[in-house]
């Protein structure tokens, strides 16, 4: 080996262990990706409705189990012949007065916050949506069932005309135009309930709080009383401002001038603020009418079974 | 954007950047570690008087920085002269304000030297100036049916007075008051005192 070349060496092996301390401080500095694929591990969801969370409540007091969803939700969705995406399982159990009674369990897909069938899919077929609809993909799909296993619910199947999962989807493509569910629409007792529980003004949200606004018309009063209380007080001000900061950059005009001259300006302020105070009373009013205890739960009455 | 590391270091860089160019040269170049001559520091009393218009919330009418001729005519009403940093010495806090609902105070000692005349504002300036819109400060005074030794009374006319009694000053009037006859910056500015006094020659006094 010629000197020269023992220098380029030299040289070489200088650069790879700078470039190799480069890469390790950049290593450090970069965040580090976490482990994917550990045992219930949720994959990220995939867009769906942006903002929003749907959900659905059924109030088992009000279902009678007529089956009106059973048979509308197979009317909208078409799955085979028995097969159900919803359906109501009819219970004889002992009531609190231990006499048998009926109990109506309408069943669909609770859409999981961590879907434990989600992360099972070997070929990610089946997702969650950032507004919480857990759908499949049955082009994806290979029908291993793994998912139909997972779920503790019972609330998916295969579809044994497709050969591939298929569950309850909230009747996404209804909610999209616009529509209920089909089987929230056909619920003769009203007993099913959809909606956004991102929304605290949702009716969901609401019947799950058990909290409305008891005057909801206070919500426009403290709007306008803001608005109109503002816009008072800073066309006044500025207007106000304007003229004082003139008559004081003005040598030939007395000092009492510029003070003299904001007087109206500033009554109009306090008029402008006072409103804006009544505005924000109004509000911490409202706000308090939530947080009182109210609208007693509805009285169950428990008919006994003839 | 998903690598946060430059953004963040591209941002407190320009943070860093811009106090030093805005915080901490300007306060180099400002630093002054002497006194002018003809500014005293505040006596016990004055500093007193000091707190009470710190407490008072007086700057948020009246202002203490008189401005250049250019800008404002503070000279012609008798404001004095431009100030400069070297003024507020012995200020901490500072009470340089931004609002002038009321006339700017940093020389009021000067334009206005009666403690008697001060007494009788602060007890009720419509006494003085019947347009006048600053807020009463009678809890600042005692009324009293006979003035006693040492007790100082406040003049008033009769429609300010009260029915019976006289109006005296307590120590905290007495104290604010000799703050405010303390605030008298007529002296000469320093040769080297910074302001901004737009394009005008260094030297070059109205």
């Amino acid at each position: 080996m010629t000197a020269e070349a023992e220098d380029r060496d030299v040289a070489d092996r200088r650069g790879f262990l700078k470039t190799l301390m480069a890469l390790g401080s950049g290593a450090a500095l970069m965040p580090a990706e976490t482990a994917q694929a550990a045992i219930n591990q949720q994959p990220p969801r995939r867009p769906g409705m942006a903002g929003k969370r749907y959900a659905m409540l059924v109030d088992l007091r009000k279902c009678i189990g007529c089956q009106a969803c059973t048979v509308s939700c197979s009317l909208e969705n078409m799955p085979p012949l028995g097969q159900f995406r919803t359906t109501v399982h009819q219970y004889e159990v002992q009531n609190a007065a231990g006499a048998p009674d009926m109990l109506m369990l309408p069943r669909l897909c609770n859409q999981c916050d961590e879907p434990p069938c989600v992360p099972v899919c070997p070929v990610q077929a089946t997702f969650q949506r950032e507004d919480g609809i857990v759908l499949v993909d049955n082009e994806t799909c290979v029908g291993c069932g793994y998912c139909v296993q997972a779920c503790p619910y019972d609330a998916r199947f295969l579809n044994h005309e497709t050969q591939t999962a298929d569950k309850c989807t909230f009747c996404e493509h209804r909610l999209e135009a616009g529509l209920l569910p089909a089987c929230v629409e056909s619920c003769v007792g009203g007993a099913r309930v959809i909606g956004d529980i991102l929304d605290p003004g949702s009716e969901i949200s609401v019947r799950m709080t058990g909290r409305a606004f008891r005057w909801p018309a206070l919500i426009n009063a403290h709007f306008w009383l803001i608005v109109v209380g503002f816009a008072i007080y800073f066309f006044a001000l500025s207007i106000g401002g304007w003229l004082q900061g003139l008559a004081m950059l003005d040598g030939t005009r007395p000092f009492s001038e510029s003070v003299i001259l904001t007087k109206p300006y500033l009554e109009a302020r306090s008029v402008g603020g006072a409103l804006m105070t009544l505005g924000h009373i109004v509000f911490a009013f409202n706000v308090a009418s939530i947080l009182l205890p109210q609208r007693a739960p509805e009285t169950v009455r428990t008919v006994p079974a003839e | 954007m998903n690598n946060y590391l430059p953004l963040s270091i591209i941002s407190l860089g320009i943070l860093a950047f811009a106090t030093l160019m805005l915080v901490i040269a300007p306060g180099i170049e400002m630093a002054r570690p002497e006194p002018p001559a003809g500014l005293q520091p505040y006596t016990v009393e004055e500093q007193r008087g000091r707190d009470v218009y710190v407490s008072m919330g007086c700057l948020y009418c009246h202002s203490q920085q008189p401005r250049a001729p250019e800008q404002a005519p503070d000279g012609e009403r008798g404001w004095g002269r431009p100030s400069v940093s070297a003024d507020y010495f012995y200020d901490s806090p500072h009470q340089l304000g931004t609002m002038r609902t009321g006339p700017d105070l940093l020389n009021v000692g000067a334009r206005l030297p009666s403690e008697s005349w001060h007494l009788t504002h602060l007890y009720q300036p419509r006494a003085i100036f019947d347009w006048s819109i600053m807020p009463a400060y009678p809890f600042l005074f005692e009324v009293k049916a006979e003035a006693e030794e040492g007790d100082v009374v406040v003049a008033l006319p009769p429609e300010f007075a009260p029915a019976d009694g006289v109006v005296v000053a307590s120590q905290e009037a007495r104290d604010l008051t000799a703050y405010l006859l303390s605030l008298d910056r007529t002296y000469p500015a320093p040769e080297d005192g910074i302001r901004d006094d737009g394009y005008r020659p260094r030297g070059d006094a109205e």
